[in-house]
């Protein structure tokens, strides 16, 4: 928390809290961390999410789903502020991290991402070895090297991936399989000891055995982390998720407990939608 | 049956294209390479240069190119790297950025005996170097910035977007992710691209006539303090490099075996060339296996 919070309170003072304004849910139990509050992202003209509130739940796995375009990972992408890297975009609204708004443009986005790290659709380990796609972060941030092999244990442990690799660490993360690549990249997320993991389209570079295994892992992290997660597949939306937001043309049309969600949609387009009508 | 021609025909059209270039080099580095490799010999490349007997060598020749291209590279390299960094990466479209793609582009097709007379205008006349190495140096750094900056922005650029956003996304600040993903994954492309400059450089005559000189002092290869005038290593001495040697040989030569040195001379050129053409692609595949962890 700390850079993040320090910038903010410098800017708002300490009289900003935390207030529920959850329009479209308007539950006061839900134990969010992360509150996003009448959220737009633009690109240049184009408003690619329109106006979103909804809590991501502490230790939860929140999971969107909608049809390509529907602004998914946009919304996604704005939680850890990756659309800054995009020079037309630009954000309306708040998302509040702990009594913190991450959009207020004096957040340090580099202590940002340390706590709210991400996992990205394609693979994307460094082309070096294994163990210095996980140390690459910890020497940006001056972390003795004596501790990083207890970390790089861990945290690859920690990603179901140690018994698969602990004795070619010094090889090319290239070298490994798809699914493998995919639990390293999670691993080197997890290395930072996050706050929150995104996971945007996880599995859908994966074949269904690699897939089945980041899937497990995902439902094991939770226990310690936030999960929000981008699927194009709803059966593992249901399977893994406990709160559903379904996005259409960058709205929120529904947002709820994901069994509720799936069991007894209360809007048309979710129903037609989770039932196949369109994609 | 007719597409099918056509098909054929369009095959043959390549293959024929293909087969005049091969055959033209071929042609080419095989006439300079026999008619130059039985002139060179090593006292060749270790006899001065004579102006009017028989027999004389290369020997100043040949370490006025080396000096020359290692200054140049001193120069260029540095420059260009950071300049095609800030292209690629720091550089925000717009205006200002369009016009300096735009001067890279006119400075690298500059012709280069234009570049010679800027040289001689603005370093060897206006800064008052003389005909000197330093001038030369700068010159062929007009010459060979562009091409600097041209392949390291081309081979930031084409380093996958997806590492930039790994990086960026644990927490690693810009300019760390440049350093420490960009420009290692770049580095093959961008060693690759200052090898075959040097190349270029190696071979240059026409910018150099009028900066670097047409002569060189009798060079004493034991006095190494660099501001005696007999020094090879004095950067504001006047120094004829290879190919302009060959060109002053050809074309003002009285010394009775002018054919003889002026193709030894192109032979030795062409094969220092070759040698940094395949130096570039050994040591940038093997520095990228290194780095890469790969075999």
């Amino acid at each position: 928390m700390l850079k993040v919070k320090k910038h903010a309170e410098n800017n708002y003072g300490e009289s900003q809290t935390k207030e529920r304004t959850l329009d479209k849910t308007n539950e006061p139990e839900f134990n969010s961390l992360l509150d996003l509050r009448n959220l737009s992202v633009y690109y240049g003209d184009h408003q690619a999410v329109k106006n979103v509130s909804m809590p991501i739940e502490k230790n939860k796995v929140t999971a969107f789903i909608g049809p390509s375009g529907c602004g998914k990972s946009t919304l996604l992408r704005t939680i850890n502020r990756m659309n800054d890297q995009i020079p037309i975009a630009h954000y309306d609204g708040e998302i509040n991290y702990d009594g913190v708004n991450i959009l207020n443009k004096d957040i340090d986005v580099v202590a940002l991402r340390k706590e709210i790290g991400m996992v990205f659709q394609e693979p994307n380990p460094f082309p070096k070895p294994i163990r210095k796609n996980i140390t690459h972060a910890l020497k940006f941030m001056g972390m003795a090297k004596s501790n990083m092999n207890e970390i790089v244990e861990n945290s690859l442990k920690q990603a179901a991936l140690w018994d698969e690799i602990k004795d070619r660490l010094g090889d090319s993360a290239l070298s490994l399989s798809g699914g493998q690549q995919q639990r390293l990249c999670i691993a080197r997320a997890l290395a930072l000891q996050p706050n929150v993991l995104l996971l945007d389209e996880p599995t859908s570079a994966l074949d269904p055995i690699s897939s089945a295994k980041v899937e497990d892992l995902v439902m094991e992290l939770k226990q310690h982390y936030t999960i929000a997660i981008v699927t194009h597949n709803m059966e593992q939306a249901a399977r893994i998720s406990d709160n559903t937001a379904f996005l259409y043309n960058g709205d929120l049309i529904e947002f709820g407990n994901t069994s509720d969600l799936f069991t007894n949609p209360k809007e048309q387009r979710t129903e037609d939608y989770i039932s196949g009508k369109f994609s | 049956m007719s597409r099918r021609i056509i098909n054929n025909f369009a095959t043959s059209v390549f293959i024929l294209c293909a087969v005049i270039m091969t055959a033209t080099l071929v042609y080419l580095l095989g006439y300079i390479l026999t008619n130059g490799l039985s002139n060179v010999d090593w006292s060749f490349l270790t006899t001065n240069s004579s102006s009017a007997m028989e027999g004389g060598g290369i020997k100043n020749q040949l370490w006025n190119s080396f000096y020359i291209l290692v200054v140049t590279l001193i120069l260029s390299v540095p420059l260009g790297v950071l300049g095609g960094i800030y292209l690629a990466e720091y550089a925000r479209p717009g205006k200002l950025t369009n016009v300096i793609r735009t001067s890279v582009e006119v400075l690298s097709s500059l012709p280069s005996i234009v570049v010679g007379m800027f040289g001689l205008l603005v370093f060897v006349q206006y800064a008052g170097l003389g005909y000197s190495i330093i001038a030369g140096a700068l010159a062929l750094t007009v010459f060979n910035l562009p091409i600097i900056v041209r392949v390291t922005e081309d081979s930031i650029r084409s380093v996958p977007k997806k590492q930039k956003n790994a990086s960026l996304a644990l927490g690693i600040t810009h300019w760390h992710t440049v350093k420490t993903v960009l420009v290692p994954a770049a580095f093959p492309g961008i060693l690759t691209g200052i090898l075959l400059s040097a190349g270029r450089i190696f071979g240059e005559a026409a910018a150099l006539l009028f900066t670097a000189g047409l002569s060189t002092n009798n060079l004493q290869f034991d006095t190494w303090n660099p501001f005696n005038s007999d020094s090879p290593l004095n950067p504001f001495r006047s120094a004829e490099t290879l190919s302009v040697h060959i060109w002053k040989v050809n074309s003002q030569g009285i010394m009775p075996d002018v054919d003889e040195i002026a193709s030894g001379s192109a032979a030795v050129l062409i094969l220092f060339v070759l040698v940094f053409n395949v130096t570039a692609r050994v040591i940038g595949n093997i520095i990228y296996n290194k780095i890469t962890g790969s075999k």
